[in-house]
């Protein structure tokens, strides 16, 4: 169904192949699992599949891409894209409209197709995914998952034959994950070809039929999943791990603080938070816990209050009650921001200067006029020195980017720099949203890494993630929300996936 | 008409739509922000609408891009936002002179015909503007003293966009995102 | 308006359906109204014709029953023209020959609530959900159509983002209080801004290849499979419109001549 023969291609402003004598294919049924490190050309290879490689960016093409045995070069865009259906790791960027409905009958509407048809189509693809019950809600209300539910069923509902996925799992929790397998697994089945594009490998164990793994726009390597055991070659392309234990249920719960009084305590104690949304039921009442230094996974379904926590424990959102301790010196909602950092999910969002060295610099600078006005040294010291922008670079490898505009960088290398940023305020608590969705295994190692350097300098680090390779490497406990329930009562109890 | 109409690309006009947006939402932030009648903020809302007015000019070199955008700047503010209707002709005609003014330079690369065109939008959409509060006030003339001033505030800032139109150009060319 | 209900429309999780439902009137009904309000209302100029027009379309506002909102945008529109009213006054003491008087800024005045009066309903209506089924039923080509839904599209978005950037420049440890954006308008401004113009630049050129993958064409035949329908209701409130029109234009050829209170 896809077919690569001898390919090679070069993007318009660029001397050198982003891919290079690419030769594979994928046949009606089969499923093809694409990995490599970042910048390897796994993308410009599903951009070859769906034909916007030249279709879209022009450049120069060598070889043939066959799309059921036509050469996409040859045909237009959009006969292209009757063939191939593609999914971008942020469905919500390739939505048109506002609302479920609107959106999935956007194509047809544009197609010609007559009213009545178009209204069948929409509920069919609606019925088939679930999404009867949303249909009239604006796309801002769903989950991560409803929204590549909605992206799926849009792309279906104009019957493909073949499927491009481009990092699908990157923003899904586990359930949706396995949730997301099984539907490709039925897909499969059904007669279509499958390409996907992803960092994450071990929810496509048993689905996958090939692994093809890229190193610097080549193919290193090709074959059964069963490829992907070997350690050498992950370790070697950068790849992150094959097979991932559920470690949510097994990480305990943050020990409880020893002492109360000021210097006796070495984390941060919340006590009594209560907190509700403008007319809304409480998120929280009287909740007590507290993290002591270390990483901790902040656990949770969706909705639950995992990131108004993490906004009322920076100051962001006022609680309606409750008191806040650091290092046993309670603070008032405004000091917080003084001493808890947080790294939110859109790293665009977050840099706002014209080199990597220019954003590290006046980020530390402003640390220090936090500090200074503060007082946050409290005439103790907590026995660690401040980074410098070197180090900052050096710690997350961004040294080769130091001169670049933070904006140029890719989604990986923006998210490395805005977690430097954070580093930067040397913060007591510090969260994290999602630090690793979208990142190769290489640079997943480099954040756990650099996340266990700082609570190794005291600091409590809370990661709210649905990456369980993370959790595994570097979360020592779990917080649980809502705070009380714990691991054994099984509500966190994965689904069962499938094809297990 | 009908050439015209079709001839646009959905990534051109994608990038239209998504430009008028941002400027809508810029301009009312800062407009909201500050209050109506604040000058910084009179003149902020002017220049974050020329500088996004100057990139995306630069972005999409098509003749009509600026007429274009404000249709669908008008149309959709008029549904949502309640804005006058009488706001629509001075901004077309500027559009129009704007056009005609960018026309000789349509194949030249470089930033200064995206400048020049964004420059006459400005200049002659607010002197029209000035004449239609004219037309609004003409039973006492003593008001447009009012009104005047509002608008020369506003054009200060639409020139100091002009400026910042071009960094901002540069600076997305220094990031790899707009090639000439 | 207050600006915390306005961003909540512009914001868009509110899905507008209900005020979809309850808006009954078409689209394109209030936006002709809007149209020729604007119009006349510039073509009359006496004292009498305004008010024809004033009394109409403040019932037309009624009519959507927010009182509040409209409340809101009478007081901001008194103290508007409070201000106005204190200008004149005062180049009327620097200036003698333009004399003042309460009277001759009524016509003015007059004009101003007018057109707040039939912009009101059109916005107030039109919530930024529904807007799209608005815009279907414009039948606007392709080349106006894409953008517009692009455009209504990423308005929530980007209010959404400007908020974000602002959370996380407090974050950093930047004073985004009123004072420290007196001072250091320019930086603030950057500062505010220069993500959301790189988020536009990646947005455009995501929501481009997803548009070409989609198949989107200008020569692509558009049917809608949802639109909103021109009923009864929406020809009589044309028909009044029109006759209000008519009323006024004859009130305003019939006495407009004649000085009223010193007024043309």
């Amino acid at each position: 169904m896809i077919r690569f023969e001898d390919v090679s291609y070069t993007y318009p402003f660029s001397d050198a192949p982003a891919v290079r004598d690419i030769s594979f294919r994928v046949r009606a049924g089969e499923l093809v699992l694409v990995s490599g490190q970042s910048g390897c050309g796994k993308t410009t290879l599903m951009r070859l599949a769906n034909g916007l490689c030249p279709g879209y960016f022009r450049g120069k093409l060598k070889g043939r891409v066959l799309v059921d045995g036509k050469d996409t070069a040859l045909m237009p865009l959009r006969d292209v894209s009757r063939l191939v259906g593609t999914l971008f790791q942020d469905p919500e960027q390739q939505f048109f409209a506002l609302g479920v409905e609107d959106e999935l009958a956007f194509v047809h509407e544009w197609r010609g197709r007559s009213a009545e048809e178009t209204r069948e189509r929409v509920r069919r693809a609606a019925e088939s995914f679930g999404l009867s019950s949303v249909l009239h809600n604006s796309i801002h209300e769903l989950s991560e998952g409803q929204k590549q539910k909605v992206g799926l069923a849009s792309i279906l509902s104009q019957e493909p034959r073949v499927l491009v996925l481009d990092e699908p799992t990157a923003n899904l929790d586990p359930e949706s994950t396995a949730d997301l397998a099984c539907r490709l697994r039925a897909l499969k089945e059904s007669g279509m070809a499958i390409l996907v594009v992803d960092h994450r490998l071990y929810w496509l164990e048993g689905v996958a039929d090939r692994v093809i793994v890229m190193k610097k726009g080549e193919i290193c390597a090709m074959g059964a999943f069963s490829l992907l055991e070997d350690e050498g070659l992950r370790h070697n392309c950068g790849l992150r791990d094959c097979h991932v234990e559920d470690v949510r249920r097994a990480l305990p719960e943050p020990l409880p603080q020893e002492g109360s009084e000021e210097g006796a305590e070495s984390g941060l104690r919340v006590e009594g938070l209560t907190f509700a949304y403008k007319g809304r039921k409480n998120v929280f009442e009287k909740a007590d816990f507290s993290l002591s230094p270390g990483v901790t996974a902040l656990i949770g379904d969706n909705g639950v209050g995992k990131t108004t926590l993490a906004r009322l424990l920076t100051g962001l959102n006022r609680a309606q009650e409750g008191r806040f301790f650091i290092r046993g010196r309670q603070l008032a909602a405004r000091e917080l921001l003084g001493r808890v950092g947080i790294v939110l999910q859109n790293a665009d969002h977050q840099l706002h200067m014209k080199t990597v060295t220019q954003e590290l610099e006046v980020c530390l600078e402003l640390a220090g006029r936090l500090k200074a006005d503060d007082g946050k040294d409290d005439g103790k010291d907590d026995g660690a020195r401040d980074f410098s922008v070197r180090e900052l670079l050096e710690l997350f490898g961004l040294e080769a980017l130091a001169g670049r505009h933070p904006q140029s960088l890719s989604g990986g290398e923006k998210q490395r720099l805005v977690i430097a940023c954070a580093f930067a305020k040397k913060p007591d608590v510090l969260i994290l949203d999602e630090p690793t969705s979208g990142l190769d295994g290489a640079n997943m190692l480099r954040i756990a890494r650099a996340l266990e350097l700082l609570a190794g300098r005291g600091a409590c680090v809370l990661v709210i993630t649905h990456d369980l390779e993370l959790m595994k490497l570097s979360c020592t406990s779990a917080l649980r929300l809502p705070v009380g329930r714990k691991a054994s009562d099984g509500r966190e109890e994965k689904k069962e996936i499938c094809h297990e | 008409m009908t050439r015209f109409l079709s001839r646009w690309s959905a990534r051109e006009l994608v990038v239209i739509g998504v430009f008028a947006a941002a400027s809508k939402v810029a301009t009312l932030v800062v407009a909201l922000a500050g209050g109506g009648l604040n000058p910084i903020s009179l003149m902020g809302k002017n220049l974050i609408f020329t500088t996004l007015l100057v990139v995306m000019l630069c972005k999409v070199r098509r003749p009509g891009t600026l007429l274009l955008f404000t249709v669908i700047n008008i149309i959709v503010s008029m549904l949502l936002l309640g804005a006058s209707v009488t706001l629509l002709p001075p901004m077309l005609l500027g559009a129009l002179v704007a056009e005609l003014a960018m026309w000789p330079g349509r194949r030249d690369g470089g930033v200064w015909n995206p400048v020049l065109g964004a420059a006459v939008f400005d200049v002659v959409s607010k002197v029209l503007s000035v004449g239609v509060s004219w037309l609004f006030m003409r039973e006492n003339p003593a008001m447009m003293v009012m009104v005047v001033p509002f608008v020369a505030i506003g054009y200060l800032g639409s020139v100091g966009g002009l400026f910042s139109g071009v960094k901002a150009v540069k600076e997305l060319r220094h990031a790899g995102i707009i090639h000439e | 308006m207050r600006a915390s209900s306005m961003s909540s429309r512009l914001v868009g999780t509110d899905m507008g359906r209900d005020a979809q439902k309850s808006a009954a009137l078409d689209t394109r009904s209030r936006m002709f109204v809007t149209l020729l309000a604007s119009v006349v209302t510039i073509v009359i100029s006496s004292f009498e014709g305004q008010m024809i027009l004033f009394a109409a379309s403040l019932l037309y506002a009624l009519s959507i029953r927010r009182y509040r909102a409209l409340f809101i945008a009478y007081g901001f529109m008194a103290a508007m023209m409070g201000i106005a009213a204190l200008f004149t006054f005062g180049i009327s003491k620097v200036m003698p020959s333009m004399t003042f008087s309460l009277t001759s800024l009524a016509v003015p005045f007059l004009r101003g609530a007018v057109m707040l009066n039939v912009v009101l309903p059109l916005a107030l209506t039109c919530r930024v959900q529904a807007l799209l089924t608005a815009l279907k039923s414009l039948h606007l080509p392709f080349c106006i159509y894409i953008p517009g839904a692009v455009m209504i599209r990423f308005i929530p978005t980007f209010m959404h983002d400007i908020r974000q950037v602002s959370e996380t420049l407090k974050i950093r440890g930047y004073d985004l209080s009123f004072g420290e954006m007196f001072r250091h308008p320019l930086m603030m401004l950057r500062l505010l801004f220069t993500p959301l113009l790189f988020r536009s630049l990646r947005t455009s050129e995501e929501l481009g290849i997803a548009a070409e993958l989609k198949g989107l064409e200008a020569e692509g035949r558009f049917v809608p499979f949802a639109s909103s329908a021109w009923t009864r209701r929406d020809t009589l409130l044309v028909f009044l419109a029109a006759a209000t029109a008519v009323l006024a234009l004859y009130c305003h050829f019939r006495w407009g001549a004649v000085p009223v209170h010193g007024m043309r």
